[in-house]
């Protein structure tokens, strides 16, 4: 291979369409110089690597061994960014260098130039050194403007950045800690931080939570070293945001083939207790048909029929797959159901199915698998944490050695130990500080009605990133055993109201009110009424009648008259007597006692109702001090003409009423009183004052 | 307390799905181990008999409904506030019905176990509730319980037919209308009522012949298999004024019956646990036998002695 055909080979090895939008790091070492020779042996690939840059170098000692390049890529650049950048090869040597150095752990000058010098096979100067200087840093720099510049990041992201410290050797190291395989590995911890693809995050706050979960990681030593080391922080910054901006929600296995699980299902389309079987996820941009293999080999087929799913074809449970997991490859693509003690499956309405989930939810429904041998333990548990109501259950192809229980819910997170086998069973929070719950109103994003704030979440085993939260400057510590903080018990007044814990800042506000008597949508819910036959009357659903609450909407033709009120007179008087405008028209009541549900509540009723088959114009209370109180109701003239149904009675004791002299009356109502008197004194009936 | 911030919540908010809903529902009400948990469709059901909310249950969407003043019918002039309750709303009622502001009219809250409070207006004037509810903004109706009973039509003649049963591989359950519980469905369909989940909501399907089938709330399907089998359940018991009307607690009066009784007292329906019923007070008796006609039920009424 010549020094050009190193340079296109590594050109079509790390910047290609594929990684369009994806940051990409030039990690170069001697596996990768092997790879790309396809010679067998790796001290072989090197030295002709080596020879091929070597030859590209001014050997006179005091002279800049790089010019030729750096005068190349000038030209390069002036010509119009034709072709592969000439620099790439001697780039890939300066990383080599530094991945040798990267790997005794030791990062200093002098333990880079070392190895460098050796790689490029020229003893080190003075002039060298400064030739170094000179032209290095800037041939990256160049390649991160037509990556980033040139390119808009089509053939992937640049990552090279300056070190604070490391001002020379920086940018070498800058893409020799961080692998291929330590990307790939990031999807991970997207999931672990419980990163929403397409969702709206800050850096910085991933930035935190990524050093807190490379501890416990398999990332690379190098890209360890990188988390640790504040002088790579703009890298990682950059890093973190474009990777999550880009990701999908996908992982990617050590093999670099995309990664799915495949879940236990449980069905009942075909039997009543339902059937158990095996559904494999679909990776994104994994075609709709694929065909796998299981581990001794034997072809499967999987198509696909809901986005996200192989869920066309059900894969068959069989005996042991519980037990011992399933592995499935297939191109690209590896499908894994990962074995465990305790299956919690999910009512999932993207595929339709009841499938296995990756951990519990608190009061979630579940079906639970689980290994016989632990009936006892997890029956003690459910009884202890669950929420009443779970039942043993039996699906028609339950394996051997299995049980399973249906509707466990579990009511919140236990605070003893649970059985290590029974883990999945504890509700899991996120890994980072979250606001869970209130009332919230669609007023705004984070917007809630006071007295329903959230509860703020701080997940346990990071206090040592979080030993506090502050809640409007006030200071709560975080337990151990992480905190779960009712707000609203904060007393906190309507506003802006913001939650510091640690990295994490969660901002919310309340209000009162919406200082309206109802709201925007009210009544936008309404339900059809009536039915397609004359019952008691015409009222057909097609007759567009509806209902929403207490309030009736549709043709007022149509719809049922309002219930004529009754009459309504106050409790606590003696006699009452109600009069209409014609003489006949009168009753005595006597008052009714209460309604026997009103004592139960207990209301204490101040009036009671009564029907006329006239209207009501006077009525007269006679109270306990031996008085007869007028009040008019309606303001009506007289009627001298007696009602058909009046009898003789009657008609005198309506005429009596008004020829009374000692009831009370408005004076107002003085005048119509009189003229209602008038028509008594006329009646000729007889009575008499 | 929680019912009390639901009610406020739903009615600030006005409208929202199904799954909005559940979740409050979840953040008010935790579960307890080793306790039924309060189930959210108890409780929407129970909102929407008390004329607070409307639900859609087939597109999974909620509004609250809007507030109106409505006097109880026999209930000695009680008017009771149905539907929306912003606080706004609270505050204005309060405020006009205080003391330094009328004589005639007396704000009576209820305190309720299971349901939020019940907010009443004594009065001895319909004119005075007309009144406070124009100067309030919102609607009046002298019993609302009684205008909408006349629309009640029998529960059969609401159903909506659907072309073709459901496809689904969640779990499928048939309804006993002898034992009134659900039990395991498989197979073919048969003359009956299943019910089965989907995107969160459980769905019910009536079935009058093996390929006839009807989208149906469970209150209804339910009614329909009573009616088939002539079981009659729904009773009545006369008092001095109105009566109880007491309807299994297992198979809840559909919406709109469940309204119509409701709204004849204003609080919501009592659950008597030992005999496993619901009990409607302050009913008149041409509603119950309304409501139990719309049913399909031969209304056993009980006079007192």
């Amino acid at each position: 291979m010549t020094y050009n055909d190193w340079s296109s080979a590594l050109r079509e090895r790390y910047f290609v369409p594929e990684n369009a939008g994806l940051p990409v790091t030039f990690f170069v070492d001697d596996d990768t110089i092997a790879e790309i020779s396809g010679e067998a042996s790796h001290e072989e690939a090197v030295r002709n690597f080596s020879k091929r840059v070597h030859g590209q170098l001014i050997h006179a000692a005091d002279e800049n061994p790089f010019q030729l390049i750096e005068t190349r890529a000038a030209d390069w650049e002036r010509g119009g960014w034709q072709g592969d950048p000439p620099s790439l090869a001697l780039l890939a040597a300066c990383v080599l260098a530094a991945t040798r150095m990267a790997r005794t752990g030791r990062i200093s000058t002098n333990n880079y130039y070392v190895p460098f010098w050796g790689v490029i096979g020229l003893p080190r100067s003075a002039a060298r050194m400064r030739g170094y200087s000179d032209s290095i840093p800037w041939l990256w720099q160049q390649l991160a403007k037509w990556l980033d510049g040139v390119q808009q990041g089509g053939l992937g992201k640049s990552t090279i950045t300056p070190h604070p410290t490391w001002t020379v050797i920086g940018y070498s190291l800058s893409q020799a800690l961080f692998r291929r395989s330590d990307r790939d590995k990031l999807f991970r911890f997207f999931q672990w931080f419980g990163l929403k693809p397409g969702s709206a995050f800050d850096a910085r706050e991933l930035l935190a939570y990524y050093r807190l979960w490379t501890v416990n990681s398999n990332l690379s030593a190098g890209a360890k070293r990188m988390a640790e080391d504040p002088g790579f922080e703009p890298q990682l910054l950059n890093l973190l945001d474009d990777l999550a901006k880009s990701w999908d929600g996908g992982t990617i296995d050590e093999l670099g083939r995309r990664e799915a699980q495949i879940h236990v299902a449980l069905d009942f389309s075909e039997q009543a207790l339902g059937t158990l079987w095996l559904l494999a996820e679909r990776p994104g941009r994994t075609p709709e048909e694929v065909e796998v293999r299981d581990g001794g080999g034997d072809p499967i087929r999987l198509r696909s029929q809901h986005a996200g799913w192989f869920d066309q074809d059900l894969i068959t449970l069989k005996t042991g797959s519980l037990d011992r997991g399933l592995a499935l490859t297939g191109e690209g693509l590896s499908l894994k159901l990962t074995p465990s003690p305790v299956y919690v499956l999910a009512e999932d309405d993207s595929v339709g199915f009841y499938t296995s989930q990756s951990k519990t939810e608190s009061r979630r429904e579940y079906f639970v698998l689980a290994k016989a041998d632990l009936e006892n333990r997890l029956d003690a548990y459910l009884t202890r944490h669950a929420a009443a109501g779970w039942q043993a259950h039996r699906p028609s192809n339950l394996p051997t050695g299995w049980l399973a229980r249906r509707r466990v819910s579990i009511a919140a997170p236990p605070m003893q130990e649970v059985p290590p086998e029974l883990a999945i069973l504890i509700p899991a929070p996120q890994q980072r500080p979250s606001l869970w719950g209130g009332l919230p109103l669609p007023s705004g994003r984070s917007v809630y009605l006071l007295g329903g704030e959230p509860e703020l979440l701080v997940p346990p085993g990071i206090v040592d990133l979080i030993p506090e939260v502050t809640v409007d400057g006030q200071v709560v510590a975080v337990p151990q055993s992480g905190l779960d903080l009712e707000l609203r018990s904060l007393g906190l007044s309507a506003g802006l109201h913001e939650v510091i814990a640690g990295p994490t800042s969660l901002r919310f506000s309340t209000i009162a009110s919406i200082e309206r008597v109802v709201a925007e949508c009210c009544g936008s819910v309404t339900a059809p009424v009536g039915s397609g036959r004359p019952y008691p009357r015409p009222i057909g659903p097609d007759l567009g009648i509806r209902v929403s609450g207490a309030v009736l909407s549709g043709d007022p033709s149509l719809l049922p008259p309002t219930v004529h009120p009754p009459f309504i007179l106050p409790r606590g008087r003696q006699r009452y007597l109600l009069l209409g405008s014609r003489p006949g028209q009168i009753i005595e009541l006597a008052e009714p006692k209460p309604p026997s549900w009103l004592r139960r509540i207990p209301l204490f009723p101040v009036a009671f109702e009564t029907q006329t088959d006239y209207a009501v114009i006077w009525m007269l209370m006679y109270s306990h001090r031996g008085k007869w109180e007028a009040r008019l109701r309606v303001e009506t003239p007289p009627n001298p003409v007696p009602s058909e149904s009046a009898t003789k009675d009657g008609v005198q004791t309506w005429a009596r009423v008004f020829l009374e002299d000692s009831v009370e009356l408005p004076r107002a109502h003085q005048e119509l009183w009189d003229s209602y008197r008038q028509v008594a004194q006329n009646l000729e009936v007889g009575v008499s004052g | 307390m929680s019912y009390n911030l639901l009610l406020e919540w739903l009615s600030e908010s006005g409208c929202g799905t199904w799954s909005d809903f559940a979740r409050v529902h979840e953040w008010l009400f935790p579960s307890v181990p080793g306790r039924t948990p309060v189930n959210p469709y108890h409780t929407a059901s129970m909102l929407a008999s008390l004329g607070h909310v409307e639900v859609d249950w087939h597109e999974g969407r909620w509004s609250i409904a809007p507030p109106v003043l409505t006097i109880l019918p026999g209930a000695g002039e009680h008017a009771v506030l149905v539907g929306s309750r912003t606080r706004t709303l609270t505050a204005r009622l309060e405020k006009a019905t205080a003391e330094d502001a009328t004589d005639d009219l007396l704000l009576r809250v209820y305190p309720q176990a299971t349901a939020p409070d019940a907010v009443f207006v004594a009065c001895t004037s319909e004119s005075d509730v007309f009144d406070l509810a124009a100067s309030l903004g919102i609607a009046f109706e002298y019993s609302v319980a009684g205008r909408l009973c006349a629309l009640l039509t029998p529960v059969s003649e609401s159903l909506v037919p659907v072309a073709s049963p459901p496809e689904s591989a969640l779990e499928r359950q048939q309804w006993d209308p002898r034992t009134l519980r659900w039990n395991p469905a498989v197979g073919e369909w048969q003359v009956g009522l299943y019910r089965y989940r989907t995107a969160g909501l459980r769905k019910y399907r009536y079935f009058t012949d093996r390929s006839t089938c009807f989208v149906v709330e469970f209150p209804v399907g339910a009614y329909m298999e009573l009616q088939r089998i002539s079981s009659n359940l729904v009773s009545y018991a006369s008092e001095e004024v109105n009566g109880v009307l007491s309807a299994p607690a297992r198979v809840p009066l559909p919406a709109l019956q469940a309204r119509v009784a409701a709204l004849c007292s204003g609080v919501a329906p009592a659950f008597d646990q030992k005999i496993g019923v619901v009990k409607y007070l302050n009913v008149p008796t041409d509603m119950a036998i309304s409501i139990a006609v719309s049913l399909g039920q031969d209304l056993a009424v009980n006079r007192p002695a």
